[in-house]
Order: structure tokens, then C-alpha cells, then sequence
């Protein structure tokens, strides 16, 4: 039995260390949020966190996730980073079939809650295993500014306030 | 398991529910069948009072719940945010007031115009849903419109609607689609409808917000990989890689062996392994060994085919279309270029 | 005579001799040794996570790692695409991504493509390029670090294909490694 700890409820799961974590999430929590695009860690449709860090969920074993924090697309919100990436998302209407754009916005708010002010240059480096087959690039690279503008915003406005 | 018998369908209670047929000029002839018997039952069971659902394409329950039925396919085109807009454009919601369903399938309520079955493609949903979707979305307005007018005992041409309510200025008075829904539904459906002149209109032509962002953003929205039902397995399967080819021979010992894996399924071209979830039926996969029979068509090649086209394209062919004079042009040119383009074989299937 | 004292006598002569010949059979035995490593360690399953620019390499013929990834400020990638986003402690079948403890990049100082046997002979040596290292560390990262050692069972491919492994098994490239250090770690020129 694998004990998961996903969006921070606790799942005893009778399946075999070996599989990866993306089909523990998907079939058996059954949080469907997380996409399955290629399974060989080459289109990034499946990232999660694992302990706050981006984590290709097709590529890991469900053991090495084992006692570990798992954040999926369902509680990414809840998170400062997450709810800015998802409402500049949805300020921009980013998204167009939407099935790359769990992964995405994962990928966009690990990069956004390490660097809150990412270049142009950052964006490529921590999105560039993200794929899109729509082509909505441009609006995820406006939406990373435009939430890394908010957070900004947010931040200084509660300094203002202490 | 419930059934649904066709007495119910006639019983008084459901009477409401008139059917109509609707026949439209677009390019060929459309058959819009309304009546909603199935859904009625579902619906029926969650609402206080009748919904008023005049066609296949909207329906407003008492409480107010306005929820537009989308026949075609949102595959990131934006039919969603589309589709909804001539309804509600005609019906006179907002955007903002709007729950939409996925049309069931139905080839007769929700055919597209064009082909005659239900189908997303062509580039066709505007321009073929233009219409038929103004038209329901006005003839629901009309027929609130006339519920609320009878309700106050007015001349229907004196109320308004706009953002699903109806009102009488003279008097000021005010009611909401909602409350108007019983009542409509009992009012006869117009089978002449006039449309919106489209110097009023206040959504058709804005840059309107998607309405099918919000899920996608959260992961609820459901793609065909996320359908769960009770009892649901999942399959891999494994299908000749030449056209005509068969499965030799095959051992599925291993397959079988794996936890989770419940069936292996052999048929003439493809062996499909049917588990639990997606690691068993992956590894069940993995796990097969088939010998492949590649049939008459296992030696061509990928030069072949680009061969043989090479050669058809060298023959007479037909005629399509013919402009102007193109061989006394070309041969009276005074540059002449001639170029090969090639490109592979491409398929596009939506992702999900 | 004393069998001990003439024992002796000769082994004293046979040292003497063996050390005045010593300098330049050690320089050429060394040279031989090292060219061993030098195939190993510039071998694709090592020279492509020592790249001189930003990105590693990927596959035998050591084209750009796909998906592009970037070196980040600690050799280990950006936030949201570090390595070990992909990366696991161990090779994982499932996905064909190749795995080892603390899968990172080799910093810029310990970049060896297009170096000759004397220009990687000497970075490695240098305390200055590979992370402060006397001889004895560099013995111990070459034979037993377990992210070098990955280099030997690469594990298999997205199409289950077995990765080609560097060509001199294990347990001889220990003994290379030790020899070498032995004999002073010359470099060649």
C-alpha cells in the first residue's frame, strides 16, 4: 500500500510502487486535472508539484512520491503563485482545446513562486517542456507577465499595509 | 434502471412539451425536431415546476438556471463562447447568465445543417448554426415575452426584454425569465419568428469573453480521457501496422498475468488488453507478443506511395475549375517556373 | 654470504634501476592509462552532461537535449523545468527517462567538449575547475560517485531500447582510475 498525500488529503492506495505517479493521480485518486500527453516526460501535459517543485508526473514512480506534498490543477489556486497564473489565464482567455493548460499553468506558477519577476529568457527556460499544439504560446508568456505584474502589485500592496 | 415508457411521454404532465418542426432554407433544407422527452424526466426530478424548453437548444428552469444545449463540439475553435452568443444575442441573456450542456447524441435534433448528421468540422459551425440558433433564441423571447404580456395583460408589443427579463415600461414592471418559465411553457410555439436587425445587436459582433476558459484553467474541464463511469475499464490496444495486415499468432500469457488486466480481446487485425486503469492496461500491452501477418500490402513502402503519386500526378487529370486561358498564358509567359512541393502524410485528430 | 644481504643487494639495484628509468615510463605508462579514461570520460554518456554551453546533450550522437532545457544558475535547471522536474533518482522503464542521484548538470569549469587529452587531463586536476578536489576526491568522484556510475548502466529508452554504456566496463575503469592516480596522474601533453 502507498500512502499519498495529494492537494493535502491523505490517499492509501493498493497499487505497485512502480507505477508512475500520473495514472495514481488520474485513476486512482481520480483527479483527472492531470493530463496524460505522452507519457515519456516530452510534452509536459502531466506536470504536478511534488513538495512545491514541478514534477513530470508520467516520469516519477508512485513510491518516490510516497510521503511526499503532490499538488495537481485542482489546488494550484490556493496557492499566491497559482491563483495569479489562473486568473491572468483567464483575464486573457489563454486557453483555446485547454488540454496542455493544466500542465502549463503548473509549469508557470513553480516558475512564478521561485521568480517573481521572470524575463522573457526565464519564461523560454521554464516553459519550453510545456508544448502546445494550439499554439497558444504568446498568451501563456503574457499571462506568466501579467500574474508576475499582480503578484507584484499584491505584494508591494501589502507592504503598503504593514 | 429507469425506463422510459412512451405512455409517459403522453400523459397530461406531459403535455407541455409540444413538438415542432421547423423547416429552414439554408443552402439545402433543415429539419429542426424539438420535444425533449428524456431530458424532461431528468430535469423533472431536480426542479419545482415545469422547465420551459421550446426546442433542443435552450432551457429555462423556474429558478432562473438558463442553460444553452451545444450541439457542436468545442474543441478549442471557440464554438462554446460562439455558439451560446447567437442564442443569447436573440434570447436577450447575457453571456454572464448562461450555463451550457453538451448536446447528447442525436443526429436528428442536433444535425449540423450541412452534412445532415451531427458533426463538428468544415469551419462550419457559425455559418451554418447562424441561423438556426437565432431562431431558436428568438422564439423562446417571443414566447416569454407573450407569457409575461398575458400574465400583466398587456400587448406583447409593448413589453422588452433584456438580460433575461421581461418588462413593461409604461408601467414599470418587471419579471425574470424564471418566473415567466412555467407559464411559457404552456403558450403555443411560433412557427414564424422575426430575427434581431443586426444594427441592435449588443453581443454578436463584440470580442465576447470564452465562455470555457474558467474549466480549463482548473481542471475540471472533462476531455473524452476523463470520462468516468460506474464500471468503467480501460483498454490498449495494439492494431495491425499495415493496412490489411493480421494478427499471426498470439501469446497473452504475460498479459494475463498482470494485476489489474481483465481481458485480452483478439480480433482479425488488432489484439486489445481491457484492465482496471491505464498502468495495467499499458503493461498488459507491453506484455503481449504478436506475430504480425502484414498481408498483400506489406511491402509497400513510404517511397512507393511517393512514387506512385509522383506518376499519377504525370496523367491527365480532372478538370475543377477553369478561368481566363492558361495554356496560351503560361505558354506566351516570359518566365516560366515550375516547382515540386512534397509534403508527408499529416493527420490532425484533436488531442483528448 | 647472507642470502638476506644478497636478496637485498639486488632488490636495492633492481629499485635503482627501476627508478631512473622511472620518469619517462611513468609519463608513457600514464599517458596509456589516461587515454582510457580520456574515451570514457568523453564517451556521450558523459560528455553530455558536460557541455560547454547551457544546454546537455542527449543520445549517442549528443544532439540537443529535447525538450530544451536550460542550465540554470546552480547547474541543475530553472524553476519549473529543473532536471529533476523529469529526472528521477534511478532509471525508470516507464518513461525511458534516465535516473541517478542528484542528476545534475557539470558546472562550466568541468565543461570538457572538444578538449584534448592534455587540456582535460589537466581540468581535472585543477582544484581551481573541479569543485576543489585533491587527487584522492577526484579518485573517489570518477569510481564511485553514483551520478558517474550512471555512465555504466544507462537503463533503457522511451522504445525500450538498452542505452549504449561507456566502453570500458566498471570495474576495469576503477582499476585505470587507481593506476593512474598511482602513478602520479601525469597528464599528456
Amino acid at each position: 500500500m502507498i500512502s499519498l498525500n495529494v492537494n493535502g488529503k491523505t490517499h492509501s492506495l493498493d497499487v505497485p510502487p512502480d507505477m508512475p505517479l500520473l495514472w495514481a493521480i488520474r485513476d486512482s485518486v481520480g483527479l483527472t486535472g492531470t493530463k496524460f500527453g505522452c507519457g515519456i516526460a516530452q510534452c509536459g501535459a502531466c506536470t504536478v508539484h511534488v513538495d512545491g517543485k514541478a514534477v513530470r508526473s508520467c516520469s516519477m514512480p508512485v513510491s518516490a512520491a510516497a510521503g511526499k506534498r503532490v499538488t495537481t490543477i485542482e489546488a494550484i489556486g490556493n496557492t499566491a503563485a497559482g491563483k495569479k497564473i489562473q486568473q491572468a489565464w483567464i483575464e486573457l482567455d489563454v486557453p483555446q482545446c485547454g488540454y496542455c493548460q493544466s500542465g502549463q499553468i503548473m509549469s508557470a506558477s513553480a516558475l512564478l513562486a521561485s521568480n517573481p519577476k521572470p524575463s522573457d529568457a526565464d519564461i523560454d527556460a521554464a516553459m519550453s517542456g510545456n508544448i502546445c499544439r494550439c499554439g497558444t504560446y504568446p498568451r501563456i508568456r503574457a499571462g506568466i507577465k501579467k500574474a508576475a505584474g499582480a503578484l507584484a502589485a499584491r505584494s508591494s500592496g501589502a507592504a503598503k499595509e504593514a | 434502471m429507469e425506463t422510459i415508457e412512451n405512455s409517459d411521454l403522453l400523459s397530461s404532465s406531459r403535455r407541455d412539451f409540444l413538438k415542432l418542426s421547423v423547416t429552414a432554407a439554408i443552402g439545402g433544407g433543415l429539419l429542426l425536431g424539438f420535444g425533449l422527452p428524456a431530458r424532461a424526466v431528468i430535469s423533472d426530478e431536480s426542479s419545482t415546476g415545469a422547465p420551459f424548453a421550446p426546442n433542443a437548444f435552450l432551457r429555462i428552469d423556474p429558478d432562473g438556471r438558463v442553460t444553452l444545449i451545444m450541439n457542436q463540439v468545442e474543441m478549442g475553435q471557440g464554438t462554446y463562447t460562439s455558439m451560446p452568443m447567437l442564442l443569447a444575442e436573440e434570447l436577450e441573456v447575457g453571456l454572464d447568465q448562461v450555463e451550457l450542456e453538451h448536446a447528447p447524441p442525436d443526429d436528428k435534433l442536433y444535425a449540423n445543417p450541412l452534412v445532415g448528421f451531427q458533426m463538428t468540422g468544415a469551419s462550419c459551425s457559425v455559418r451554418m448554426m447562424y441561423q438556426p440558433l437565432r431562431k431558436a433564441g428568438a422564439t423562446a423571447r417571443i414566447m416569454l415575452i407573450a407569457a409575461a404580456a398575458q400574465r400583466w395583460n398587456v400587448d406583447p408589443a409593448s413589453c422588452q426584454a433584456a438580460k433575461g427579463m421581461v418588462s413593461h415600461p409604461a408601467t414599470g414592471r418587471r419579471i425574470s425569465y424564471g418566473d415567466l418559465a412555467e407559464t411559457a411553457a404552456k403558450l403555443p410555439v411560433p412557427a414564424e419568428v422575426t430575427l434581431k436587425d443586426p444594427k441592435d445587436f449588443t453581443l454578436i459582433g463584440t470580442p465576447a469573453k470564452r465562455l470555457d476558459s474558467p474549466e480549463k484553467v482548473n481542471g475540471t474541464a472533462k476531455y473524452g480521457i476523463d470520462v468516468r463511469l460506474p464500471g468503467l475499464k480501460i483498454a490498449t490496444l495494439a492494431a495491425s501496422p499495415v493496412l490489411g495486415g493480421k494478427v499471426a499468432s498470439l501469446d497473452d500469457s504475460k498479459a494475463k498475468a498482470i494485476p489489474g488486466v481483465r481481458q485480452i480481446v483478439r480480433l482479425d487485425d488488432l489484439v486489445a488488453v481491457v484492465a482496471d486503469h491505464m498502468w495495467a492496461a499499458k503493461q498488459g500491452l507491453a506484455a503481449l507478443t504478436i506475430r504480425w501477418d502484414d498481408g498483400p500490402n506489406g511491402k509497400i513502402s513510404t517511397q512507393d506511395v511517393v512514387e506512385g503519386l509522383d506518376a499519377a500526378s504525370r496523367q491527365p487529370g480532372v478538370v475543377a475549375r477553369k478561368q481566363g486561358a492558361p495554356d496560351s498564358a503560361l505558354s506566351g509567359a516570359a518566365k516560366r517556373i515550375e516547382a515540386v512541393y512534397q509534403v508527408p502524410s499529416w493527420r490532425t485528430p484533436p488531442w483528448s | 654470504m647472507n642470502t638476506r644481504k644478497i636478496f637485498a643487494t639486488f632488490a636495492l639495484a633492481g629499485l635503482f634501476t627501476f627508478g631512473n628509468a622511472s620518469a619517462q615510463d611513468r609519463q608513457a605508462e600514464s599517458e596509456k592509462l589516461f587515454a582510457d579514461i580520456h574515451r570514457v570520460l568523453t564517451h556521450p554518456r558523459c560528455l553530455n552532461c558536460h557541455p560547454k554551453g547551457d544546454s546537455p546533450k542527449q543520445g549517442l550522437d549528443a544532439h540537443v537535449h529535447v525538450p530544451p532545457v536550460a542550465r540554470g544558475s546552480k547547474d541543475k535547471g530553472v524553476a519549473g523545468s529543473q532536471c529533476t522536474a523529469c529526472h528521477q533518482t534511478k532509471n525508470y522503464p516507464a518513461s525511458g527517462v534516465p535516473g541517478a542521484p542528484n542528476w545534475h548538470l557539470a558546472p562550466l569549469s568541468m565543461a570538457w567538449e572538444d578538449m584534448s587529452q592534455g587540456e582535460l587531463c589537466r581540468a581535472l586536476l585543477d582544484k581551481s575547475k573541479n569543485g576543489n578536489k585533491d587527487l584522492k576526491a577526484i579518485v573517489e568522484h570518477m569510481t564511485r560517485d553514483e551520478l558517474v556510475a550512471w555512465g555504466w548502466a544507462p537503463g533503457t529508452d522511451a522504445n525500450g531500447k538498452v542505452r549504449e554504456p561507456v566502453p570500458i566496463p566498471k570495474p576495469e575503469f576503477n582499476r585505470i582510475v587507481h593506476a593512474w592516480a598511482k602513478l602520479g596522474a601525469k597528464c599528456p601533453d
